[in-house]
């Protein structure tokens, strides 16, 4: 029950063109089309599964942190920008070769914006960060997602500066074999 | 002034009746026909009331109760207080408010500033379960009642985010109108956000970080204890309760991406009303549980949007600005207040529904997360400045910020609730 829409606009690629929902393939920023599988009826009556609050995640062992190294977005967007995406491979890279690894991506806002909207835009940080590693080929269920919106700021500071830094994904991971 | 010259006489009238009128709700004094005028009313400091026990100076409180119902304004008697009756009107008064302690019980009433006669007054013993602080209040709502026939909101409570001084972790809290009696809604140490009241104000919906992940819980007020409603993986947030009581509103991630759903309290059902690839946020019930406003950003930046609860009749409600989020319902259903990124920073704003016409209630941003009076007079926001966040209210008539909060600690995400 689901129908192909074809969304189109500047305004609308400019924030939404890392969703892929459709395809294997490595997206695409520059387009102004997106295409995403969705239903096309509303309401849609679902069952999600509770989820798995068991996995206990760290901050990765010194050796790992380099790569798996925050990475950075433009205020009030969630699209994967051209300086993070070496680092994605990066960590997709290191990812595949540590596929007993589980990995929490964090979203983070800066402080900018009211808290409610910030949850949101965290999620999506977040949502966009682990879409760009499985569209490298790792597995989608390795990965868990949580937003912080603006509540868990590097630099505590009201400045373009603090601000560039607050607004992050993050990475921590259970690595059974470390 | 001629106009109280001419006003005195009714109410040395109206001195006959003024006990039914407490209690009948004929106001002393007609506002409707005053424009937007508030009543100029003498708060002296009471000095029968210790600060020790009431908490801060009782002038203070029922200035502050006064002050914020909107149809007052209290003239203050500064540095020297009036050592007569007859000064009260020099300052400006039009009527005096007149509190003192005589044992335990707390004696209040009002005069009129130009004959000294009694409009109003009252006894507010103690033994009820109620502390002195809390007879001011009652004192003040009654006042209010009394002169302009309208309920007083002094006794209202209100819950948001707090951080204490010494920092940490955001957790939900409730208070007083005034800014005082804050009270942790949990004890727990974990990060808690968004919290909103139910309906009937009995139970408070929030977002904690518990479980090392965002989820909703209801909060019962009188029992104390608590269920989590959203648990689901990714983002569980911004919770709020239909009219009914039946179902909550809120944001899940659970498909991949921040979209509006509802959860059947009693059965589990949960619909998802949104599907697209965009951020939705912040669904809020109206009034009358026909239609849900919330966020999405479909079009470009974050704007308000209407719905009904099955998703469908989806129109967008403000149409300049590229940052409107925060969407609250009027308690009449006609107009939403929510927070602009403008030029000069964050405010609030309120859109009229029928009209779309758009007006600014703040002008100093930092103004977020707005919220409305159970009587729809006044907006509570908070506001972040040098370092600080405290909640403010804003009257719509009068446009005035009054400081809710005294910067100990950070104060965010207001709700108001909407029974006293």
């Amino acid at each position: 029950m689901s129908a192909r829409f074809v969304w189109k606009g500047a305004a609308i690629a400019a924030t939404l063109a890392v969703f892929v929902g459709c395809g294997g393939s490595a997206p695409e920023p520059e387009t102004d089309v997106v295409e995403v599988d969705m239903p096309e009826e509303v309401p849609v009556e679902v069952t999600p599964p509770a989820r798995d609050d068991t996995v206990k995640y760290v901050d990765p062992n010194v050796e790992y942190r380099e790569t798996l190294q925050a990475i950075h977005f433009e205020f009030n967007k969630y699209r994967i920008t051209s300086e993070a995406k070496p680092k994605l491979e990066a960590i997709g890279a290191l990812l595949k070769d540590h596929p007993d690894w589980k990995v929490l991506v964090e979203g983070h806002c800066d402080e900018r914006g009211t808290n409610e909207y910030n949850l949101a835009l965290g999620e999506q940080r977040a949502q966009s960060t682990k879409r760009y590693l499985v569209s490298l080929g790792v597995r989608e269920s390795r990965f868990q997602t949580v937003s912080y919106g603006e509540e868990r700021p590097i630099d505590p500071r009201s400045n373009e500066q603090a601000w560039a830094k607050n607004r992050r994904a993050e990475f921590r991971v259970e690595a059974p074999g470390s | 002034m001629s106009a109280r010259a001419g006003r005195v006489p009714v109410l040395a009238l109206l001195l006959v009746t003024f006990a039914a009128a407490a209690f009948a709700q004929e106001p002393i004094i007609d506002v409707s026909k005053r424009a937007d005028r508030r009543i100029a009313i003498g708060v002296g400091r009471f000095e029968t009331l210790t600060t020790e026990e009431v908490g801060s100076p009782a002038g203070d409180v029922v200035a502050f109760d006064l002050e914020v119902s909107g149809w007052f304004e209290p003239k203050r008697p500064g540095m020297l207080p009036p050592r007569a009756f007859e000064d009260w009107a020099r300052l400006g008064a039009e009527v005096v408010a007149e509190v003192r302690q005589e044992g335990g019980t707390l004696v209040g009433a009002v005069r009129d500033a130009g004959t000294g006669d009694v409009l109003f007054r009252r006894e507010y013993p103690s033994g009820r379960g109620e502390s002195l602080r809390q007879r001011l209040h009652r004192y003040a709502d009654d006042v209010v009642l009394a002169l302009t026939g309208e309920p007083g909101i002094a006794r209202s409570r209100l819950t948001c985010e707090w951080v204490p001084p010494e920092g940490g972790d955001k957790r939900v809290v409730t208070l007083d109108l005034d800014g005082f009696n804050v009270r942790e809604l949990t004890g727990e140490r974990a990060l808690e956000v968004g919290p909103r009241f139910a309906p009937n104000g009995k139970s408070i919906v929030y977002t904690s970080f518990s479980s090392g992940f965002p989820d909703v819980y209801v909060h019962d007020l009188v029992l104390g204890t608590r269920d989590r409603v959203a648990h689901y993986e990714g983002l569980n947030a911004d919770g709020d309760i239909s009219p009914d009581g039946r179902r909550i509103a809120l944001v899940l991630s659970t498909d991949g991406n921040p979209e509006i759903y509802t959860k059947d309290l009693t059965t589990g059902r949960i619909l998802r009303l949104t599907a697209n690839p965009a951020t939705e946020s912040s669904p809020v019930w109206s009034p009358d549980g026909r239609r849900l406003a919330f966020v999405s950003d479909r079009t470009g930046g974050p704007q308000i949007w209407v719905m009904n609860p099955e998703g469908h009749d989806v129109e967008r409600v403000t149409l300049r600005g590229t940052y409107n989020t925060a969407p609250d319902w009027s308690p009449d259903g006609t107009r939403i207040a929510y927070c602009a990124l403008r030029s000069d920073g964050f405010q609030v704003q309120v859109v009229d529904l029928a009209t779309r016409e758009v007006t600014t209630v703040t002008d100093l941003g930092g103004c977020e997360d707005p919220c409305w009076a159970p009587d729809g007079r006044s907006i509570l926001y908070s506001r972040k400045a040098g370092g600080r966040t405290d909640l403010y209210v804003t009257n719509l008539t009068e446009r005035r910020a009054l400081r809710v909060t005294r910067g100990d600690g950070r104060y965010s995400t207001p709700d108001w609730s909407p029974v006293p």
